[in-house]
């Protein structure tokens, strides 16, 4: 019998090798990451939201660095569905963990367009849904922050959609919980949780806001603490898998992500800081097992909640 | 496709030097994988050793690698370069390079112009040297512009090269050599020299802009410089304006694509300012 524990995560019916994805946005298509996905320690790759048509993205600048954390306001710059499937998807097939496409758009037949034709790709193991941008002027976040767009959306989107479907979740709503309900509702197999929080950095010399964008995502150890609340709360209320991220940067602040509730975690600026960041909180949690004498991460799923009796 | 990124080499502050005015800092780091395959224009992105605030890396212009030690130069602005400039010699550096094109040295030329403003210094020595070694031009000039005499750095160090490189200095008070910028000293350095000419710079957007202007049939190699996110590439936090295709803007990501860009390309007009 081996000593290590076993890392391996179902994360709404997906099979990952271990614990810990990249997160969308912050792994590009994954070329960029070669040499870091070859090293292993990485559970699976969420690749960076996809538009119908390909997008520029906003204007410079795009990120600011704020205390703990960043914003930024890229504006869902990507080369479109059809060179995604054309350019990115061989180097894709060729990874040895599971691949999840992050969708965007600006209208519902956007989404279901794009999602229709990366489903139909073989060598994808799930969908996540971005509606959840606070980057673009109109739809990305619109139909998160509102349960009735939320769960339609979802399910408009569930119907053509042959994988797994996560759907991630804006921090920006009243209850985080009522719109986890409302995906599930919409036929959703996971929620992420969270998205970035909506800021803003002003340039008191130039009195105008640092971003050409004007509001940006902050993400970053900065939003750790509320992004572990968020995931708290869905886990009490909802009976959804959950992926939690915000702020991870090392195998203890992703313990608590999945104490909290999160079946699996994701890196997203960590691994700005660190391109191996994702590697090294998995090496994290696998020590934190051997220490608690737990074999399997399952079984640390949810458990700073109370026993209800 | 895009080339993969380099793996983070754990370096040491071999030497740390004061410069001029006390703002300025030359600092040796041992890190000979990185320094190994460096070129000049190409850039490090350095962490300071379990920071979180500040969160990112930031971006230091390669300014010599030789015999497994980089060299980079840079100014106190900010909290990170506060925090760098206090480390001492045997301090862990985190080290992600080199990233980045660098200059492109093709093509033989009568004259270089390297062109300098501020700390821009910091990767011209290493590319004189390189367009030396490498036989690109007869005349090699490296022109420095900076406030004052105190922001004036590292002219000593170029003037000791004299013996193969010109020197131009010039301060925008008159303290030390000409009096006037960079971009009115190269004017007069290249009158009449225009066709077989080639100019290199680094500096504030504003001199690479007003070079670009003033000389647009010059080849042009200029180093862009912005607040970087991953560094490579994955983000698309650092784009550059290039100069549009059928009214659509074209962004480049200058940690990937530049920092090094023939100024022909850039979109001077909607860069940030």
């Amino acid at each position: 019998m081996s000593n290590s524990p076993d890392l391996s995560v179902n994360l709404g019916g997906i099979n990952f090798p271990g614990p810990v994805l990249l997160a969308s946005g912050t792994a590009g298509y994954g070329e960029e990451l070669e040499t870091v996905l070859a090293g292993g320690g990485i559970g699976g790759i969420i690749v960076k939201s996809i538009t119908l048509e390909p997008r520029d993205g906003n204007p410079p600048p795009r990120i600011v660095e704020t205390p703990s954390g960043m914003l930024n306001a890229i504006g869902l710059a990507n080369v479109g569905v059809e060179a995604f499937i054309r350019d990115k998807m061989p180097f894709l097939r060729r990874l040895k963990i599971p691949v999840i496409v992050n969708v965007a758009g600006f209208a519902i037949d956007d989404y279901v367009e794009t999602a229709r034709r990366v489903s139909a790709q073989e060598g994808i193991a799930g969908i996540e849904l971005n509606i959840s941008c606070p980057n673009v002027k109109k739809g990305g976040m619109e139909f998160g922050v509102e349960p009735g767009p939320a769960e339609e959306i979802t399910s408009r989107v569930r119907s053509v959609v042959k994988q797994p479907l996560i759907v991630k979740l804006s921090p920006n709503v009243t209850d985080i919980a009522v719109m986890a309900q409302a995906v599930k509702n919409g036929g959703a197999d996971a929620v992420a949780v969270i998205n970035t929080y909506v800021g803003m950095v002003i340039d008191i010399q130039k009195r105008r806001p640092v971003l050409k964008n004007g509001v940006g995502g902050l993400s970053g150890p900065a939003i750790r603490p509320l992004a572990v609340r968020c995931v708290w709360q869905v886990r009490k209320k909802v009976d959804i898998p959950i992926l939690g991220l915000g702020g991870i940067m090392d195998g203890n602040s992703a313990m608590e992500f999945i104490l909290a509730g999160a079946s699996a975690v994701a890196v997203g600026t960590g691994s700005f800081l660190d391109p191996n960041m994702g590697a090294r909180v998995t090496e994290g949690i696998g020590k934190y097992m051997t220490e608690a004498g737990v074999n399997k991460v399952a079984e640390l799923v949810g458990k700073a909640h109370p026993v209800s009796s | 496709m895009s080339e993969p990124a380099p793996q983070p080499e754990s370096g040491k502050i071999f030497r740390k030097t004061g410069l001029t005015g006390g703002e300025y800092f030359e600092t040796l780091i041992d890190a000979p994988l990185t320094a190994g395959r460096s070129r000049p224009g190409q850039f490090v992105h350095i962490r300071l050793p379990r920071s979180s605030d500040p969160l990112l890396r930031r971006p230091f212009s390669i300014a010599g690698a030789e015999n497994g030690k980089l060299s980079i130069l840079f100014k106190r602005v900010g909290r990170m370069t506060a925090e760098f400039s206090e480390l001492q010699d045997g301090a862990d550096l985190d080290v992600l390079g080199p990233l980045g094109n660098g200059y492109q040295l093709a093509g033989k030329t009568g004259n270089a112009f390297l062109v300098a403003g501020g700390y821009g210094i910091a990767p011209l020595l290493f590319l004189a040297r390189s367009i030396r070694d490498k036989g690109i031009a007869k005349n090699i000039t490296l022109i420095e512009g900076a406030r004052n005499a105190s922001q004036l750095v590292w002219s000593e160090k170029v003037q000791a090269e004299k013996s193969w490189l010109n020197f131009i200095a010039c301060t925008d008070d008159g303290s030390v050599g000409m009096k006037g910028n960079s971009v009115e000293a190269l004017a007069i350095a290249m009158k009449g020299l225009e066709a077989d000419s080639q100019m290199f710079a680094c500096g504030p957007m504003g001199m690479l802009g007003a070079m670009h202007k003033r000389w647009p049939d010059v080849p042009f190699q200029c180093a862009v410089e912005n607040q970087m996110g991953c560094g490579i590439g994955v983000c698309q936090g650092c784009v550059l304006p290039l100069k549009a295709k059928e009214g659509k803007p074209i962004y480049t990501r200058i940690c990937h694509d530049g920092p090094i860009y023939d100024g022909g390309a850039i979109d001077w007009d909607n860069c940030p300012k």
